[in-house]
């Protein structure tokens, strides 16, 4: 087309796209109809029940006349049509064609018309009407003129079909072929059944099939990558939300050639607003991103994304899904591109249709996607369409220029290790109750063996043997018990019962059954608590192991006669602190310390101390008996407690824990 | 009466109680025990929790609701040691909760103690 006739046609869609009735298309038609211009232009109807023409808009230049719609000229008038039954446009250069009728050209030689056009006016094969295009001297139209015609018919034969069938809305035939086949757009529409009705020339071109292939066929059985689901889906959503919609799909074309396409679907609603069909425009992703080098760019950054392990989803400031990869497509069980372009919050509202995302992750994204800074993260479990535990951040994504790009939210699969967790947790629990039995038996046994009451008397040889065995049995206990502690810690299952203690007489409780152990090393023990002393807030049980494991380390790593002291005293001021580090605790708090005087714990050691498995050098050295969790559980405890812990030592110097308390009047009142 | 799957203890208890001068029965089953108490109650029950075909907590349930006023003290001896276990065995019923590995002298203490009045 040469550019004139490109323009005209443009324009002329667009005014007809403007268009509600059908003078307002004649009109339009008049005005910009290219050289040669036209004398006489005529528009006629017909229907199924009244084969007669009649004359729907006639405009002539001689006298500028505009015959008042829908009135029937005299038959004479009129020319037969008897091209109506070809589906060739008739172009005459003279009104003596032989492929006229006599009639036809008596009605010509009368209004002195020498050449024209004639064009039926069709609708899916259906004959409307007819549009006359005439001049009163010699012109030839030339093909691309008579296309100009064609095009313009196509939309009038819709305007007329819309008169006659009040199902479809005016508006709808004048963008059908106006819009859509001026820019090349794919427009397509199908019934409820998702059957394509409507074929446009742009959906021909890129798809590849005629109109006649296209139209009665299933859209998902034409183009095999589309799901029947999918299209029943897009109905229903249409069907709610009445509005468009934007998204980016793919096609399969008639050559088998995958084609990624931006579609906007819309319903169409006949009279009275019940939606009879579904209308999609699409266009080529291609023909939007011309640059191979970005094309490049873009999909290796996709093939980088589709790698990961982790699901990606992107959101841009208004909340649409810019972004999502193959690894969300398997979490989340849905199709990215049935879900680029949507709105989060559009789908919170019609979220129960939707399933691809539970309310729960919608509301996530709705709430977050407002909030530019802040990085978050956190854990949740999906059901659909597996049961899968996923562990999440989110962080706002900033372009160079440092203008707001959008949202990642970025779900890691943590199924498997919280399934692990979970078999550790219950494995330990087991295996404390399988190792608990025999031990049962075991201790009470040899209790049963020691009292010379129930057993008769033993030999002293045979005694000192059992004691061995108890005390074996003890150890055995101890650490099974420090294991199931350290379980529970670290799975945060620990039991933790805060009430207000008095140290006064929980301190001397909690030393009573130490002292067998004490006594054995003839060790003195000390204890040493202010008068002022408040009650502390915590867990008695809890204060109580963390009290023996200190006391029991400080009996293991002192010498025989040695001295241990337990002292406790309340601090009221930043001052007396005796740890900068603690003045992030409130205040007044308890300090409680354990000091012996044995082999000490070097610099190099003491920052270690108190994580799991670590042992103090000298204690490996001199082959002293532990694990190295207590003073791990230990630390784990206070923490748990509120408090904080530390160790005062120098090897060879002896060794002095400390660790605080809350005071019971600030944990009542927290 | 002694409830317990596990025969060593069983045994360990037994001996115990018998030192003491108590005539002792003794069952691995949940439900047999339960039939035996509520037929003819014993002086005390003495009642594991994880046995092979009951939850003894439900054993204990079982004896109280079901004997009532004439229902005998029952201690749980278990391996399960959380203060939440003890809470849920006192919620059953139970008159005391004896955390495995006990010292056979502290069981039969609490024994005597629970029933010096019967």
């Amino acid at each position: 087309m040469t550019s004139d006739l490109l323009d005209r046609t443009f324009a002329l869609n667009r005014a007809f796209a403007q268009a509600t009735t059908l003078t307002q298309l004649f009109d339009s038609l008049r005005e910009y109809a290219p050289e040669p211009a036209p004398d006489r232009v005529l528009l006629f109807s017909t229907t199924p029940d009244d084969p007669a023409l009649t004359l729907r808009a006639a405009w002539d230049r001689q006298d500028d006349l505009t015959a008042p719609a829908g009135v029937r000229r005299d038959s004479s008038e009129l020319p037969a049509f008897q091209f109506l039954t070809t589906n060739e446009p008739l172009v005459f250069e003279t009104p003596d064609d032989p492929r006229l009728t006599n009639l036809d050209r008596a009605a010509l030689h009368s209004a002195a018309i020498v050449s024209g056009l004639m064009l039926a006016l069709r609708v899916q094969g259906q004959v409307m009407g007819a549009l006359l295009i005439e001049t009163r001297t010699a012109v030839h139209f030339d093909p691309l003129t008579v296309r100009f015609y064609e095009a313009a018919a196509d939309t009038l034969a819709l305007a007329l079909h819309t008169l006659q069938n009040t199902e479809w809305m005016p508006y709808l035939s004048s963008l059908r072929h106006g819009v859509m086949s001026a820019v090349d757009l794919a427009y397509l529409a199908t019934d409820l059944d998702g059957v394509i009705r409507t074929w446009g020339a742009g959906a021909a071109a890129l798809y590849g099939y005629s109109d006649k292939e296209a139209i009665g066929q299933p859209l998902a059985l034409l183009m095999r990558d589309v799901r029947q689901a999918d299209i029943v889906a897009r109905t229903q959503l249409m069907a709610r939300v009445q509005n468009t919609l934007q998204q980016a799909s793919h096609r399969m074309t008639r050559s088998g050639e995958m084609c990624d396409v931006h579609v906007a679907s819309f319903p169409i609603f006949a009279a009275g607003k019940q939606m009879v069909a579904v209308g999609e425009i699409g266009f080529k992703m291609a023909d939007v991103q011309h640059d191979d080098a970005l094309q490049e760019a873009h999909d290796r950054l996709e093939s980088i994304l589709d790698s990961s392990n982790d699901a990606l989803i992107m959101l841009d400031a208004e909340q649409r899904i810019v972004s999502a990869n193959m690894q969300f497509e398997r979490f989340f069980g849905a199709s990215r591109y049935a879900i680029f372009g949507q709105r989060t919050d559009d789908m919170l509202l019609r979220s129960r249709a939707n399933q691809v995302f539970a309310p729960q992750l919608l509301n996530l994204f709705v709430s977050l996607v407002g909030d530019l800074t802040q990085t978050v993260g956190g854990e949740f479990d999906l059901n659909t369409p597996e049961l899968r535990t996923l562990v999440w951040y989110s962080a706002p994504v900033y372009a160079n220029d440092g203008s707001i790009l959008g949202r990642l939210f970025v779900f890691r699969d943590a199924t498997q290790e919280r399934q692990a967790e979970r078999m550790k947790t219950d494995f330990v629990s087991l295996v404390s109750h399988e190792l608990r039995t025999p031990l049962t038996s075991i201790k009470g046994f040899v209790d049963l063996l020691l009292d010379d009451h129930e057993s008769g008397e033993i030999g002293k040889g045979a005694r000192e043997y059992l004691e061995i065995v108890n005390f074996s049995t003890d150890r055995l206990l101890t650490l099974v018990n420090d294991i199931v502690d350290l379980t529970r810690l670290e799975a945060g299952h620990m039991e933790f019962h805060a009430q207000s203690v008095s140290l006064q007489s929980l301190l001397p409780r909690v030393i009573l059954p130490l002292r067998p152990m004490i006594d054995q090393k003839r060790l003195t023990v000390g204890l040493e608590m202010s008068d002022d002393l408040p009650p502390v807030w915590a867990d008695p049980n809890r204060l109580t192991q963390i009290i023996t494991n200190l006391v029991a380390n400080a009996t293991k790593y002192t010498s025989p006669n040695d001295l241990i002291h337990i002292t406790a005293a309340v601090v009221h001021s930043e001052d007396a602190l005796p740890v900068r580090s603690l003045s992030a605790l409130p205040l007044p708090l308890v300090v409680i310390g354990v000091h012996d005087n044995g082999m000490g714990i070097s610099a190099a050691d003491q920052p270690k101390l108190f994580t799991r498995f670590y042992r103090a050098t000298e204690a490996v050295k001199q082959q002293l008996a532990g694990t190295g969790l207590g003073l791990f559980i230990v630390r784990s405890l206070v923490e748990l407690s509120g408090g904080q812990v530390w160790v005062e030592s120098e090897a060879g110097q002896g060794a002095s824990f400390y660790f605080t308390l809350p005071i019971a009047e600030r944990g009542l009142s927290a | 009466m002694v409830v317990e799957d596990d025969r060593y203890i069983q045994l360990l208890i037994i001996r115990k109680l018998q030192s003491a001068g108590y005539v002792v029965r003794a069952s691995d089953s949940g439900a047999a025990a339960l039939a035996l108490v509520l037929q003819a109650p014993p002086q005390i029950v003495l009642l594991d929790i994880m046995l092979p075909d009951m939850d003894g907590l439900d054993v204990c349930r079982a004896i109280k609701t079901q004997l009532g006023a004439q229902s005998p003290p029952v201690i749980i001896v278990s391996a399960r040691g959380q203060s939440q276990d003890v809470a849920d065995g006192r919620a059953a019923g139970a008159d005391d909760y004896l955390i495995k590995p006990f010292a056979p002298a502290d069981l039969l203490a609490r024994v005597q103690h629970l029933t010096r009045h019967t």
